[in-house]
């Protein structure tokens, strides 16, 4: 059957309806609001092709959204796979109590992102935060951590690693879990030790997944709104701004929605880019 | 692991590790719990409470938020399993160059960034005039979890096999008799994966319901990122709520752990 027969065609509906309706035409309208002058303040809707588009990318906000969102990116992508690949290599060796360790290590999955956000707001608060007991039992002083342009980027990073780290890790440890066991056995039989056996064939026979790992969890952060606009929508300033946090304050918050289409257009593009380099490697890890 | 360093270098990791994951929870917990006076420097705080709690939870505005948040889920977990389940039924099964061709579109939706649709998508809702209702909100869910939803669900489809079905064809069955009656009842565990990974999706969601929702719709993790924007943020009771916004996945926590680690739910729960 290489054609779709009526009764499928009838199977498919309800589901391409919604995502035609609620995205396709949303999507188009994005386009085509991005070639527009379009803003509730100057009451205009003119057509201007790409002037939004060369308008964001020439601005500095775009350098410091991208600065930020490099920053962020890079913050909430290394810090939790490292940690993610340590845990995961101690727990493919199954030492005591490893099954209590999984439980306990994955528990930030069960906290939503505006949850993420209290209890990490409340972790760099002023008088209560334990990061500033801490610091002050350091003799390092107190901060402002989230209202500080110099630690709030770093800061809401670091909450997003935290919250990344448990998926990471159960994605890594089912990739250890599923690799061919022969050749460790036959290094068991060599006499290898735990650090040989991680240094020349886990690591090695894991590194394709690890990579879909990280681009996967790369397309998340750069995807990603809810943490930083919960703890800083952006700010101070410009000071944690990112893609998608700087899209919503154009449209949401400037009712410019020409200038916020062309933003969520940039986004699309940034996040198709990555997109294409997952399917070229799954292809290749496959 | 040999003797020597090792051992305790493991230990030592270990320890790091579960400090790692675990020290904002139990600071959160120290504080949902505390009584009067919160620490201003390290310690526990001197007097302990179940206050917290019972204030949060005879808040009218926070179990009304609850209740909405619980009523959405159902509704977008009945709407996307609905629409989901045949289609990805029909994905497994048929190899025209449609069907494949909507199946790659499906991948690239479940990657897409959904603030793109932000602004766009709160229009469609106004003009359908589904603005802060319950319909229109789930709708706003089920559009990003339907693509996932079909990925996930035409692999448990692919496990089904299909000389069951070749056979029921030749006794004279239709594609909707099949479904229902031969593939469904061995697609079960699937099913209950699926509405799971809707029923968490839509729960933890937060921008699609921060833009759709107004007055009374509005869903708690809306009401808590709120809460954090206030001039004087009230640590102990929103503490007490970021724990008790766990309990759906703690009634389900050995099966969230189970999914990840087959890499099934990737990707929701996430910001």
């Amino acid at each position: 059957m290489r054609r779709l027969t009526l009764d499928q065609a009838v199977l498919i509906a309800p589901a391409l309806a919604i995502m035609l309706v609620f995205f396709a035409y949303p999507i188009g309208l994005t386009v085509y609001f991005s070639l527009l002058d379009y803003s509730l303040m100057r009451r205009t809707k003119a057509f201007v092709g790409l002037a939004n588009y060369l308008h964001v990318l020439q601005s500095d906000l775009f350098v410091r959204t991208a600065t930020n969102t490099l920053v962020w990116v890079v913050i909430s992508t290394v810090l939790p796979l490292l940690i993610a690949l340590v845990a995961a290599l101690l727990t493919y060796f199954r030492f005591r109590g490893y099954r209590a360790f999984t439980a306990l290590f994955s528990l930030p999955i069960v906290f939503i992102p505006s949850s993420t956000a209290i209890l990490w707001a409340l972790m760099y608060s002023d008088p209560f935060g334990l990061v500033n007991h801490l610091c002050e039992a350091f003799g390092l002083g107190r901060r402002i951590w989230l209202a500080d342009p110099a630690t709030a980027l770093p800061a809401v990073s670091i909450a997003n690693a935290w919250y990344g780290t448990p998926f990471a890790y159960l994605m890594l440890l089912a990739g250890l879990e599923s690799l061919p066991l022969e050749p460790i056995e036959a290094s068991e039989v060599d006499g290898a030790s735990s650090l040989q056996k991680v240094r020349y064939i886990l690591l090695p026979m894991l590194w394709p997944i690890f990579t879909v790992v990280f681009l996967l969890r790369l397309i998340d952060t750069v995807r990603s709104f809810a943490l930083i606009w919960i703890m800083t929508q952006g700010g101070p300033g410009t000071a944690s701004l990112t893609l998608p946090v700087a899209t919503f304050k154009a449209s949401f918050l400037q009712y410019d929605y020409g200038l916020g289409s062309a933003w969520g257009i940039i986004n699309v593009i940034v996040v198709m880019g990555i997109s294409f380099a997952i399917v070229w490697r799954r292809r290749e890890v496959e | 692991m040999k003797g020597g360093w090792g051992v305790p270098l493991v230990a030592l990791a270990i320890f790091l590790l579960l400090v790692w994951a675990l020290t904002p929870v139990v600071y959160a917990m120290l504080i949902s719990l505390a009584g009067f006076d919160l620490p201003t420097k390290l310690g526990l705080p001197n007097d302990l409470t179940f206050a917290n709690y019972l204030d949060a939870l005879t808040d009218r505005e926070v179990y009304r938020a609850m209740a909405n948040s619980l009523i959405i889920a159902v509704l977008a977990t009945a709407i996307s399993t609905f629409s989901s389940i045949p289609a990805s039924y029909v994905f497994s099964r048929s190899q025209s160059r449609v069907a494949s061709a909507l199946l790659l579109l499906f991948l690239f939706f479940r990657l897409f960034p959904w603030i793109a649709l932000a602004f766009p998508i709160f229009l469609v809702m106004a003009r359908f005039r589904l603005l802060d209702t319950y319909l229109g909100v789930s709708i706003g869910h089920t559009v990003w979890i339907i693509p996932t939803a079909i990925w996930y669900m035409k692999g448990f489809f692919d496990l089904v096999p299909k000389e069951l079905e070749e056979s029921a064809v030749l006794d004279g069955a239709t594609p909707f008799v099949l479904l229902t009656k031969v593939v469904l009842p061995l697609a079960i565990p699937g099913m209950v994966a699926v509405s799971l990974l809707a029923f968490f999706s839509s729960y933890t969601e937060y921008l699609y319901s921060l833009i759709l929702t107004r007055v009374h719709t509005v869903t708690l993790p809306v009401l808590m990122a709120g809460y954090l924007s206030e001039f004087k943020v009230e640590w102990r009771k929103i503490s007490a709520i970021s724990m008790l916004s766990t309990i759906p996945m703690l009634a389900f926590y050995s099966y969230l752990l189970s999914y990840m680690r087959r890499g099934l739910l990737y990707g929701v729960m996430k910001g």
